[in-house]
């Protein structure tokens, strides 16, 4: 113990944003409209509007042409215009070819050869020097962005002609197959993704050189639970800006005139069912299966198309005593198409043949049947098939489908699935593991059986990660690169409060330890100072997880959990 | 939709498992063409006066030093050098090569010469290792599969501590709650022997229920001389028991599962040091 290394135990806002930001910053930007209407004494003492705007924020002057965030990305941050010249792309967007989409750095081949050949012999070995350094480099201006100016292909946005290299002060117009809008000082956007914890849905960019507050998604979260007018803001913006880019993006509604667009996203409801901390009761272990709110009772009359567009939703229909699942619902799905349609096209009230109820939480759009009627029926083929059909097949062939709902998997996306009558229980996948992170794995090869599939205790990068909700730093966060989950160590703090969040216990707090090997310690409690560790899918790897190729039977593989139901279909066989 | 999601994904599926035999295919064709031109310059080489087995040893030094290199790959896991599948397929390929061309190295199934038999013994020795090897890769995780639970082998002896401790505490509590010894003495008699360590090894490897049945035996021979009370604590005991028979089990398949490389993997070693010192020997004495 007494050769212990000593280190200030981490804590909120101990990397800051942007440790350049002054107090004269903080003033001004507290001047703003968009804040003085804000009730300072609603947020607590804790955590102040002020200590928010100065930690979790940060002013970021963006020169002609630089793409501020990028369709399809992830991020964690929201964008206030300050001042300046800001345009969003509308759908469908630029190519993506021209985006200049930066990549993750991945290991070289000397990196990983001195990695397999100097292993570590202690586990979890840190250079806490790099914490130390971590404000700084967190903060770092010299980051490279990515800019409309300097694609390699610019006459394909601009057109041919246009020269560039003579462009000063402001970008040209983009040509006119991209459709663009301007985003005025005090416009906010990115918050939907920050807040939904889903890809960025348009690019913006820089016209002219602008200054925009970004704003952490903590900060956002924040403002917006103590501040009405904020919270009204999000979900007009959310009508605004995304309500009709994400009724463009479904089949349905594709291809609809921007005039009967406009009057659909008019005459839309947004309808949330359940919690969105329905972790919290999942994990409680009481044993009963959580509640499901119900959406939509099967026998009900509908009166409107439902549109998926968060959490998760069960379809069942009554069987016997019980109810039936025959599938279930997640973003970009639809519910109640078959019974609104059939009743157009009789000229009959149809009611539903299947319930529908919040797995959790479920974000919905209602799109009214007389917009449908008018709008939307007469444009489309009826359904090839209905959501009541699937109750035609054996009920032995539910049993993975009801498996992996009750339990939640259906969240995973790269859920390690291994297929117990092919593992040989070598752990070569374990070792793989944990030779690739430093002599520790990120995951445990147990966890729930159902038949022959084990689906272990590893990160599953899940649709609706709720371990990234409450991260006081930031430090657990999409990667921009594929989108898996994954946590920054540097900013970790050790707080625990994304492993007591993960809904199955695929997070892990471990002791770090000097690279000479010596214990990290708080010194005033001489408690270890712990990090966060969980898979993150070997992102630094260029072949991919390691767990995966170090399979020698093909037994694990990394699957979206709707696999596993097609299995067991396959299996009903 | 989430119905024709899952159509599109199982077309996935069957295209994964398509893509997994004609990645084997491939292999053996590859394979069997090697093999055949290293049989073809053997023969074209005995036909010019040359010695044809000069070609075949080198080739099977070069199967052997391949078939190593598998073994090597496993612990350079993060260079992205194919999967370990692949590599699993091309070591079974080139292992099962590796017979008719040792048939032809050697002239037959069994050599001439001392040092030419303790190859060859290393040679069958890895070679049958490595088929019991696969077949019981391909049987045990079956079994396995349908026992219930799944336990980390590393974890057995502790499971099986706890289980014993769980079972000390019934026995002492149930002999303080009756009055009477009977489960004590009993415990120590029989179940003692049996929570000491994993049991009935080769009754469990070859599929027997022999564990089981000799838990239900004592368990019901017993039950006659105990009272409600101690007979409470005798069913938790077979609850328990029974556990420890399934961990019992899980021992003695996955024990087989990791002890087969113990033969497969030091011989192999021993192979590739016999088959050099030969390669030595024969470059000497040839010239």
């Amino acid at each position: 113990m007494s050769d212990a290394q000593l280190m200030q135990r981490p804590r909120r806002w101990d990397a800051p944003f942007d440790p350049q930001m002054s107090e004269s910053d903080v003033d001004a930007l507290l001047a703003r409209p968009e804040f003085t209407a804000i009730n300072l004494a609603r947020f607590p003492s804790a955590a102040p509007l002020r200590g928010i705007v100065r930690n979790d924020c940060r002013i970021t002057t963006y020169a002609a042409g630089e793409i501020i965030v990028r369709e399809g990305d992830y991020g964690n941050s929201a964008f206030l215009v300050l001042d300046g010249a800001v345009r969003v792309v509308l759908p469908p967007g630029l190519p993506q070819n021209v985006l200049g989409r930066a990549t993750e750095k991945k290991r070289g081949l000397m990196d990983m050869l001195s990695d397999a050949l100097a292993r570590q012999p202690i586990a979890e070995m840190r250079d806490t020097a790099l914490y130390r350094d971590a404000v700084a480099r967190t903060n770092s201006r010299g980051e490279q962005r990515a800019s409309l100016l300097n694609v390699p292909n610019p006459a394909a946005l601009f057109g041919a002609g246009v020269d560039l290299s003579a462009v000063s002060g402001r970008v040209p117009p983009l040509l006119p197959a991209f459709k663009t809008a301007v985003l005025p000082p005090g416009s906010l956007f990115g918050e939907i993704a920050a807040l939904g914890r889903v890809q960025r849905t348009a690019t913006v960019y820089a016209e002219a050189e602008c200054r925009v507050l970004e704003m952490r998604w903590q900060a956002l979260r924040d403002i917006k639970n103590r501040d009405d007018l904020w919270r009204q803001r999000i979900e007009q913006g959310y009508r605004d800006n995304q309500l009709r880019t994400h009724l463009l993006e479904h089949p349905l509604l594709a291809g609809l005139d921007p005039k009967a667009l406009q009057t659909v996203a008019a005459r839309t409801l947004f309808e949330t069912y359940g919690s969105f901390e329905w972790y919290v009761e999942y994990k409680s272990g009481s044993g009963e299966p959580p509640a499901e709110p119900a959406v939509a009772a099967e026998g009900d009359y509908p009166d409107g198309l439902l549109l998926v567009i968060g959490g998760f939703g069960r379809v069942s229909t009554g069987l016997g005593h019980g109810a039936r699942t025959l599938t279930y619902l997640r973003n970009g799905d639809h519910f109640g198409l078959d019974e609104l349609y059939e009743a157009w096209k009789g000229g009959e009230d149809c009611p539903y043949e299947t319930s529908l109820s919040a797995l959790g939480y479920l974000h919905v759009l209602r799109i009214p049947f007389s917009v449908l009627a008018e709008l939307v029926f007469p444009r489309i083929t009826p359904p090839p098939s209905r959501l009541s059909d699937a109750a035609a097949r054996p009920i032995a062939q539910d049993a993975f489908l009801e498996w992996a709902v009750d339990k939640r998997y259906i969240n995973g996306t790269q859920a390690m699935l291994i297929d117990l009558e092919r593992c040989v229980r070598c752990d070569d996948c374990v070792r793989a593991c944990s030779d690739t992170h430093g002599g520790n794995p990120r995951f445990i090869r147990q966890g729930e059986a159902m038949g022959k599939w084990l689906v272990a205790n590893a990160c599953m990068h899940c649709v609706d990660p709720v371990c990234m909700i409450g991260c006081p730093t930031g430090a657990i966060h999409r990667s921009r690169e594929g989108g898996a989950v994954v946590i920054n160590d540097l900013t970790c703090i050790g707080c625990g409060t994304c492993a007591n969040a993960c809904p199955y216990d695929n997070i892990r707090l471990v002791p770090i330890r000097e690279r000479d090997g010596r214990q990290v310690l708080d010194p005033a409690s001489r408690e270890p100072i712990l990090k966060a560790t969980k898979c993150d899918l070997c992102s630094t790897l260029p072949a991919g997880p390691s767990c995966e190729r170090a399979c020698a039977h093909g037994a694990l593989r990394r699957v979206d959990i709707q696999s596993l139901i097609t299995q067991a279909e396959e299996l009903g066989r | 939709m989430a119905i024709l999601r899952a159509s599109v994904l199982r077309n996935r599926l069957v295209l994964r498992i398509g893509r997994e035999w004609a990645q084997l295919a491939l292999f053996w064709a590859i394979g069997i063409a090697g093999w055949l031109l290293v049989a073809l310059a053997a023969w074209r080489a005995e036909r010019s006066l040359r010695e044809g087995a000069l070609v075949t040893g080198y080739a099977l030094l070069a199967m052997m030093l391949a078939l190593a290199m598998f073994n090597l790959k496993k612990r350079l896991v993060a260079l992205p050098l194919s999967t370990a599948r692949a590599w699993m397929m091309a070591h079974l390929v080139i292992g099962t090569l590796g017979f008719p061309l040792y048939l032809q190295h050697a002239g037959g199934l069994w050599p001439g010469g001392h040092y030419e038999r303790a190859l060859a013994l290393c040679f069958y020795t890895v070679m049958l290792s490595g088929i019991a090897g696969y077949v019981l890769q391909r049987l045990l995780p079956r079994r396995l599969t349908h026992l219930e639970g799944e336990v980390i082998y590393e974890r057995i002896p502790s499971e099986v501590f706890t289980l014993r401790e769980r079972v000390e505490a019934l026995v002492l509590k149930g002999v303080q709650d009756a009055g009477a010894d009977t489960l004590g003495r009993y415990y120590l008699e029989s179940l003692h022997w049996f929570f000491r360590r994993p049991r009935f090894f080769l009754s469990h490897l070859f599929g027997s229920a022999r564990g089981a049945r000799w838990i239900r035996g004592h368990v019901g021979a017993l039950r006659r001389y105990l009272n409600e009370t101690e007979r409470a604590a005798l069913d938790q005991i077979e609850s328990l028991a029974l556990r420890k028979n399934q961990l019992d089990a899980h021992y003695a398949l996955q024990s087989v599962l990791k002890l087969w490389l113990f033969v497969h993997i030091p011989s192999a070693v021993l192979l590739i040091v016999l088959a050099f010192w030969h390669l030595l020997v024969v470059n000497i004495y040839s010239r």
